[in-house]
Order: C-alpha cells, then sequence, then structure tokens
C-alpha cells in the first residue's frame, strides 16, 4: 500500500550516475602521470635487452631494439593526445562559427554553411584526411591540421540545428525587433547557449580525432623517428609479425583503445550532466 | 518524380564539381612539386625536359584554368597517368576496382546481416546477459581502430594457426589473372573479416535502439492486445519498420566503409583502392590521388543515393507524400 | 445472483525498477480498485489524467510490462483471470479500442489491420472478407479507407476505423481506452454511440476516461478513480435525475459539480501529491479530519453494484 519514489534528483551530481566519469579521470590522469615520471630512458636503444616479453621490469615488453614498449607507447599515447585534443578544438571551433554564422546571417549564409557540410561529407573521412595531409606537406603539422580541418561537418550540423532553434526563440526575436545588431545577438544570445552543446560536442570530438591521427600516422603519414606517435609503432609492429612479439601490436593497441574509451566515458557523461533527459 | 529526378542530378553535378575543385584545390596546395615527384630520382633529365614536362602537366596556366582544363579531361575519360605505376590511373583503378569491390561489398553484406540479426536480438531482449554481451560489444568496438583489429586478426589467424595468407589478394607470384577463386577468397577472408567486425557495432547499436523504440510504441501494444505474442509481431509487423532504417543507415555508411578499407588494405597488403591512395599520398601520385578521391566521393554519393530511394520506395508515409507533392 | 461479465476486487499494481547495485524503486499506480460490469452494460472509469487508469485496460488483456506485479482478483464471467486464460480472451472475447490512430501499425494498410483483427478474433480465413466488409459498412467507411494507411486517416475515420478493429468477430467484454479525447463535440457522440449500439447488442463496454461529461448520458455507471483508489461507483441516471447530492464521496462530488452544465464550481483541487497512507483526497477535503490522515478507507457498500469509499 506504500507509494515511494526514492529516485534522486537527475540533475544534480550524484557519485552514482558519474561513477564512470570518474573513474575515466582517473584512468587518464595516471597515463599523465606516467609519462611525467616514466624514465625516458627506456627509449634509447639496449642491444641486451632485445625482444623481451612483458615482464614487472617492462610491462609491455622491448622491441627488436631493445627500447621499453610501455614508455614509447606512453610518449606515443601522448604525442597522438596531444594532436588528437588540439585538432578537435581547432574543428569545434570551426563548428562554431559555421553553425552561429549559419543561422544569424540570413538564408544565403546558411546554404552556405549547408554546402560546405555536403562537400565535407562527400569524401570518405580517411580520404579527406589523407588529401589535407598532402596538401600541406605530411609530417605531424599534416596530420594535425589533417584531423584539425576535417572533423568540423557533423558538429557544425548539430550546432547549426541548435543555433536555428534559437533563433526563433521569442527573446532574439524580440531583440531583434529592438534593432540588436547580429554580432550582439550572436555574442549575447547565441553563444552562451551553444557552449554546452559546443562542450559536449568537443569533447564527442576527441575520440574520433584520437583515432584519426593513429589512423593517419599508422598509414605513414607524418612520420616523426623521435616521437613515434601510437600508430606507427603499430605500423612498426607489421614487420615483427613473424618474429611471435604479440606484445608489440597487442599491448599499445589496447591501451591506445582504452585510452579512446575513456575519451568516450567522459564525453558521455558530461552529456548526460548538461541533458540528462536526452536518451 | 522526374522533378525529383531533375533536382537530384542538379545537385549531383554541383557537388561533384564541388568536392573535385576541393580536391584539385588541396593537391595543388602541396609542395611537392609534381614534375620532380613524376622524374623521380633520374638525374639525366634537364631544365629544358622539366619545362616541358610542366607544359605537358600545364603548370604554366592559371589555377582555375587548369582546374576548367582537368576537369574537362576527366569528363572525356583522361584521368592522367599515375606516377608510381606509370600507367593511366584509369587502369590502376581498373585493376584496383574489383579487389576493392570485393573486400567492401562482403564486409557490407556480412556486417548487414549479421549486426542486423545481432540487433533484432539484442533490443529483443532489452537487458538481458546476451543484450549487455552485444552492446558491450558494439559500444567496446566503436572505438576501436580497425588497423588495429586487422593486426590482431592477422597475428591469430595467419601467424599463431596459419589458416589464412600473411598478405595480398592472391598469392604471392601469381598474377591476379593466375589465381584460382578459391585462392582469392582465402586471401579475401581476413581483410573482410576486419571491416565486418568493425562495421557491425554501428548498425547492432542502431538496430537495436530501433527494435526497443518498436516494442514500446503503441501498435505494439494494440498488437498484444489482439493476442499476437511479442516475438510473432516483431517477426510479421515489426521487420519493416526496423529493416527500412537499418537498411537506409547501412547505405549511408559508405564513407566509413571506404574508410575502414583503406586500413584493412594496408594492414593485409590488399592490392585494392586504398591501398593505391595511401602510396599515392605518401609518395606525391597526384592523379592517381585524384582519379581515387574522384572514385570514392562516387561511391558515397551512389551510397546515399541509393538510401534515399530504398527509403521512399519501402516507407509507404514518404512515398505517397512526395508523390502528392510533386 | 446475477452473473457479472468482468468483476475486478482490490486491484493493485506495482511496479519495480533496479536501481543501482542491489537497490530497488517502486511505484504503484493502482492502489484498491473494484469495479464491476454485466454484459449489455456500459460502466466508464473516470479519473484524472496520469492517474493510472489506463492501465486497468492492460491489466484485464494481460499485457502489462514484465516489471510490474499484480495483486487483487479479477474474474471474466464468473471465472478467475489466469495469465493463460487472458492470452486465449485477448484478441477475441476481450478487445482493446485503443486510444489514437498511433495504435495502428503506421506502414500497412487498414484493410491489413482490419484482416489481421479478424484473425485474431478467430474468424476463419474463408469469411474474413465478409467480415470486413459487414465492418466498413457498419460505420460508413468508404471501401477505399482499406487501401489507406493509417496517417491517411481523418479524425472521424480514425474513430470508425478503430471501433471497427474491434467489432470483428464476436467480442464480448471491450475496453475503450479514452474513447474521446482529442475528438470535437460531434464526433465525441459519433464515438459514444457506436458503442452504445454495442452495448445494446449485449457487449460489455468498459469506458476509460478522464471526461466525465462526455459519459454521463451514455453509461450505466460511473466508477471514479483517484490517485490508485476507486472512491466510489454509482448509478448515472439517479444522480442526473436527482441531483449531485446522491454522491456520497466529496471527490465525486467535486469532480460532478465541476461541469459545465451544472452549477458551476470552480474548487476541484489539484492534486497535490500521493499519500503513503490516509484518503488520498484527504488533504483537498472539505471535511477532512484525523481519522482520514491517518487511515485508509475502505469499501461500505451501499447496494450490491454502488459504493463508497470514505469514513463519513
Amino acid at each position: 500500500m506504500t507509494c515511494c519514489r526514492t529516485g534522486e534528483s537527475r540533475t544534480g551530481f550524484s557519485f552514482y550516475y558519474f561513477r564512470h566519469l570518474i573513474l575515466a579521470l582517473l584512468f587518464l590522469l595516471g597515463l599523465i602521470a606516467l609519462r611525467l615520471f616514466l624514465d625516458s630512458s627506456g627509449l634509447g636503444t639496449n642491444l641486451t635487452l632485445m625482444e623481451e616479453a612483458p615482464s614487472w621490469r617492462h610491462p609491455f615488453g622491448t622491441d627488436s631494439l631493445g627500447r621499453d614498449m610501455l614508455i614509447r607507447t606512453v610518449y606515443g599515447l601522448m604525442v597522438s593526445l596531444k594532436v588528437g585534443l588540439m585538432a578537435a578544438t581547432i574543428s569545434a571551433l570551426i563548428a562554431l562559427t559555421l553553425g552561429v554564422a549559419g543561422a544569424i546571417f540570413g538564408r544565403w549564409a546558411d546554404l552556405a554553411v549547408t554546402w560546405l557540410v555536403d562537400v565535407g561529407m562527400s569524401l570518405p573521412h580517411l580520404v579527406l584526411l589523407i588529401l589535407i595531409s598532402f596538401a600541406v606537406g605530411g609530417g605531424e603539422k599534416g596530420v594535425m591540421l589533417a584531423v584539425a580541418l576535417s572533423h568540423w561537418p557533423s558538429l557544425t550540423r548539430v550546432l547549426r540545428a541548435e543555433a536555428l532553434q534559437l533563433k526563433s526563440a521569442p527573446y532574439v526575436v524580440i531583440s531583434k525587433k529592438f534593432g540588436r545588431s547580429s554580432w550582439y545577438i550572436a555574442t549575447r544570445h547565441f553563444l552562451p547557449h551553444l557552449v554546452p552543446q559546443f562542450l559536449i560536442g568537443l569533447l564527442l570530438l576527441f575520440p574520433h580525432a584520437i583515432l584519426h591521427e593513429a589512423a593517419l600516422s599508422f598509414l605513414g603519414f607524418g612520420l616523426n623517428p623521435h616521437t613515434p606517435a601510437v600508430g606507427i609503432l603499430l605500423a612498426e609492429s607489421l614487420q615483427h609479425l613473424s618474429t611471435g612479439c604479440w606484445w608489440l601490436g597487442v599491448l599499445p593497441g589496447l591501451l591506445l583503445v582504452m585510452t579512446v574509451k575513456m575519451f568516450d566515458v567522459i564525453g558521455a557523461g558530461v552529456k548526460k550532466y548538461f541533458t540528462p533527459y536526452k536518451d | 518524380m522526374p522533378s525529383y529526378l531533375l533536382k537530384k542530378s542538379i545537385h549531383f553535378l554541383a557537388l561533384m564539381v564541388a568536392v573535385t575543385a576541393l580536391a584539385f584545390t588541396l593537391v595543388n596546395l602541396s609542395p611537392v612539386d609534381p614534375v620532380s615527384a613524376y622524374i623521380g630520382t633520374d638525374t639525366r633529365i634537364g631544365l629544358e625536359q622539366r619545362e616541358a614536362i610542366a607544359h605537358r602537366f600545364g603548370l604554366d596556366k592559371s589555377p582555375v584554368d587548369r582546374f576548367g582544363f582537368w576537369l574537362n579531361n576527366i569528363i572525356h575519360g583522361n584521368w592522367g597517368e599515375s606516377l608510381i605505376f606509370r600507367e593511366p590511373v584509369t587502369s590502376v583503378i581498373g585493376k584496383r576496382f574489383w579487389p576493392s569491390l570485393a573486400l567492401m561489398g562482403g564486409a557490407w553484406f556480412f556486417s548487414g546481416v549479421i549486426g542486423f540479426t545481432l540487433g533484432l536480438a539484442a533490443g529483443f531482449k532489452q537487458n538481458s546477459w546476451l543484450d549487455r554481451l552485444l552492446s558491450g560489444y558494439a559500444y567496446f568496438l566503436a572505438s576501436t581502430p580497425t588497423f588495429w583489429v586487422g593486426i590482431l586478426l592477422l597475428m591469430l589467424f595467419s601467424v599463431k594457426l596459419g589458416l589464412t595468407p600473411i598478405c595480398c589478394a592472391w598469392p604471392v607470384g601469381l598474377q591476379a589473372g593466375q589465381a584460382t577463386l578459391g585462392q582469392k577468397f582465402h586471401h579475401l577472408l581476413l581483410p573482410m573479416m576486419t571491416l565486418s567486425i568493425v562495421g557491425i557495432s554501428a548498425i547492432i547499436l542502431h538496430t537495436r535502439q530501433k527494435v526497443i523504440d518498436l516494442m514500446k510504441s503503441d501498435f505494439s501494444v494494440f498488437a498484444q492486445a489482439q493476442g499476437v505474442p511479442p516475438l510473432r509481431f516483431l517477426v510479421t509487423q515489426g521487420l519493416k519498420h526496423v529493416s527500412i532504417p537499418a537498411i537506409t543507415v547501412h547505405l549511408a555508411s559508405f564513407g566509413e566503409l571506404f574508410g575502414g578499407s583503406i586500413l584493412a588494405e594496408q594492414v593485409f597488403s590488399y592490392p585494392g583502392l586504398g591501398q593505391a591512395a595511401v602510396m599515392a599520398g605518401i609518395r606525391g601520385d597526384t592523379p592517381l590521388l585524384l582519379g581515387i578521391t574522384i572514385c570514392s566521393a562516387l561511391f558515397i554519393y551512389f551510397g546515399n543515393t541509393v538510401a534515399d530511394l530504398s527509403y521512399r520506395l519501402l516507407d509507404p508515409r514518404i512515398k505517397l507524400e512526395g508523390v502528392a507533392i510533386s | 445472483m446475477a452473473e457479472y461479465l468482468l468483476e475486478v476486487e482490490h486491484l493493485a499494481l506495482n511496479f519495480y525498477r533496479h536501481k543501482g547495485f542491489a537497490g530497488q524503486e517502486s511505484l504503484s499506480p493502482v492502489v484498491d480498485l473494484s469495479l464491476k460490469l454485466m454484459a449489455g452494460e456500459i460502466l466508464a472509469v473516470v479519473g484524472s489524467s496520469g492517474s493510472g487508469k489506463s492501465l486497468l485496460a492492460s491489466a484485464v488483456l494481460g499485457i502489462l510490462p514484465g516489471n510490474c506485479r499484480e495483486q487483487g482478483l479479477i474474474k471474466y464471467r464468473g471465472q478467475v483471470l489466469t495469465k493463460i486464460l487472458r492470452q486465449s480472451l485477448r484478441g477475441s472475447d476481450i478487445r482493446l479500442i485503443p486510444q489514437s490512430v498511433s495504435y495502428l501499425n503506421p506502414l500497412y494498410t487498414i484493410g491489413w489491420q482490419l484482416k489481421q483483427a479478424a484473425l485474431a478474433a478467430g474468424v476463419t480465413p474463408a469469411l474474413v472478407r465478409t467480415e470486413i466488409t459487414e465492418a466498413i459498412t457498419r460505420y460508413e467507411l468508404p471501401e477505399s479507407t482499406l487501401k489507406l494507411f493509417p496517417h491517411q486517416l481523418s479524425g472521424g475515420m480514425a474513430r470508425r476505423v478503430l471501433t471497427a478493429t474491434a467489432t470483428m468477430g464476436s467480442p464480448r467484454l471491450l475496453i475503450a481506452d479514452e474513447p474521446t479525447t482529442g475528438l470535437d463535440e460531434d464526433l465525441i457522440t459519433e464515438s459514444l454511440k457506436f458503442l452504445k449500439t454495442l452495448a445494446d447488442d449485449g457487449c460489455g463496454i468498459l469506458i476509460i476516461t478522464h471526461d466525465l461529461s462526455a459519459v454521463t448520458d451514455f453509461a450505466d455507471y460511473v466508477t471514479v478513480f483517484i490517485d490508485g483508489l476507486s472512491v466510489e461507483t454509482c448509478q448515472t441516471e439517479t444522480v442526473v435525475q436527482q441531483g449531485w447530492t446522491t454522491l456520497k464521496h466529496p471527490y465525486s462530488r467535486a469532480l460532478w459539480r465541476s461541469l459545465p452544465v451544472m452549477d458551476f464550481w470552480d474548487g476541484l483541487p489539484e492534486n497535490s501529491g500521493r499519500h503513503s497512507h490516509g484518503c488520498p483526497f484527504a488533504s483537498r477535503c472539505e471535511g477532512c479530519q484525523d481519522l482520514c490522515l491517518a487511515h485508509h478507507p475502505n469499501i461500505s457498500n451501499t447496494n450490491e453494484r454502488e459504493y463508497v469509499r470514505c469514513h463519513f
């Protein structure tokens, strides 16, 4: 005969709902700590330690030149993360600019933005990445720019839709009738509302950008022999397949996948925090 | 319907011009000198010959003229000569098209059929252990790079178990024409599995969500109230609801499929378009890179158009409204 | 003693939901619901939106979601409705007339849906065609309706089609869920007239509605439902003839008096949340006393059919 409603408010921050988020943050902090505290001397060649299987001293084993794979992987991941994060941020900023511009500068601007999105989406992502990387002459910079300049279309679409909705909101309509400039409306009315969407979009871009960075460096774009990105490590492992050194390919890849997953979890967690009602 | 086709064709042409212009601009921005890339390491070629080559490439004209000239050539079937393979781009693409098509087609089909079936099961048994397993798999695979899956499969099946070949589309030392169909399939198996394993996750998650929505729908409740058990409802009435969007989504995933095939081909040294694109990009083979870019754009456009058409043909709500408008 | 077509005694429905690692949340939209219906009668269960009354239909049909636990007793023609019995009766003896066109499968034609309904009702395949023709003639639907898809139906046509799906074969008990929602006055009358005709043919009709004014002219009995409890059942004829004072429960009185045709009274209180014990109406009742807050009132029968759940 009792009717109890014990559900706590979904909009508040509760450890239970966001435990994944906290774990993911801890994982990434741990990764950064590893990068800071691991001794970089393990990166040098050591011919007495060639092709050692994983052990306590070398959890990820060593490669054919006796280099510690854990250290190489962590350093490589940091390169990938750095490139991925910077590129995702640039892409998200492009998306924000285009999305808002499309909504406030009238019909033609909107058509231009949708057209740009259509064109950007009519090539396979990886082909576009290769083209841009080729255009800027390859290298780490090439990979960075390629990822940065190719991830905006889908987020632009989301932000444009959001901005278009705002456009017909009563307070924006009234603001316009008061003779406020487009700039004023864009900065005072649109941006504050788009910031959560933008942040979520940015966070959800991270995993994509990191994966694409890894893919491009795996394919051989942006070779940097001094601080190899994790994609390069995996490409190297292909050359050592027949030696039976399984750890060269498996462990760096696993750490990459886990890192990407953590960014995914953080993105999903923040999305849930901002928009608890959505899915 | 005719107005629909007209609109579609105009859109298609405009899009293709825009995409080719984009690709053309990008490759022309490249600091790689096409003449040097063409000559390679041959030091016997003098300045005059270099200028002659530059003239033949049209490098002495303005960028817009060059684009017009190039586009005109493309339309007339003259796609230039590949710098790496020293043969016409069209013939390089022609040779590599079929292996790629077999790879992508097979992966598309299997990931579609298996992913759809698993998605049905996961969605129908929402929150069961099966659902948890499948959704977990799909979420995990969503953040897994294709090439890593390829490496793992290669390690397991080719190196460890020795069941599948380690590279290529046919036995090393043979020409494409000499290999038997069985040999080709044997070589295709692992790359195809790689692409399918990754491609399956999106379709599982999509189908699962559609089934969950379907089973919660009002008309599902009504069917139950009429005595139709849930499973029979799903099979006899619900499949149409779930499969139409699944087909559309799967057709619209041609972009990811092509991208995935580039990575899979690279892992398995599979002589398809993707591998050629990577070679062209790294070694500055502009004509080949542009040629493959156009092919990939056509491929995506084809997927999107068929997706759009199938939706219009299969869903009565859209089809009938479309007719009413035109 | 007359045999009732449908008897619901002290029905309670509890929903359970897992929460956290081992926790469980429960929700009880129906706490104690009782009603009786004879063949040829119309009984309207009236309650505010969101009071859980639509679950009654799901309970009788046996299509409640898996996380719902049912307590109490439901009898159909004197027999206790078991899970298996419900399974064999739904779609044939017991029919749902759904609320809106969204209950029809949007990807199939009306003809197809009527055929499904007929087959579910146990009509032999050879007779399906004639059965459908009869149904569309009965509800004055043009033959072309059969080729239409649900989204192409107008509001009035949709109502007729929905009613038609339930009349295939030989139903005994029809449950009409909100048959008046979203319709204009003429269509409401038409929709209820269809039900009246079916009742005259010998069906028992259970109308679930929030709209008391619409059903007073058609229903034989009204059961008033509030916050999971059925608080009163009365004969509509008596109330219409002798006035609202014959009603015993203060909520029923309030509900009845806010009818536009009666002397208007704007005091119908808003639902102010649920109570774990005590009368659900207590906080809004003019005559509320300590007893009402402390104890959940039991049913006291006025006669075999009518009852009230009030301490006073």
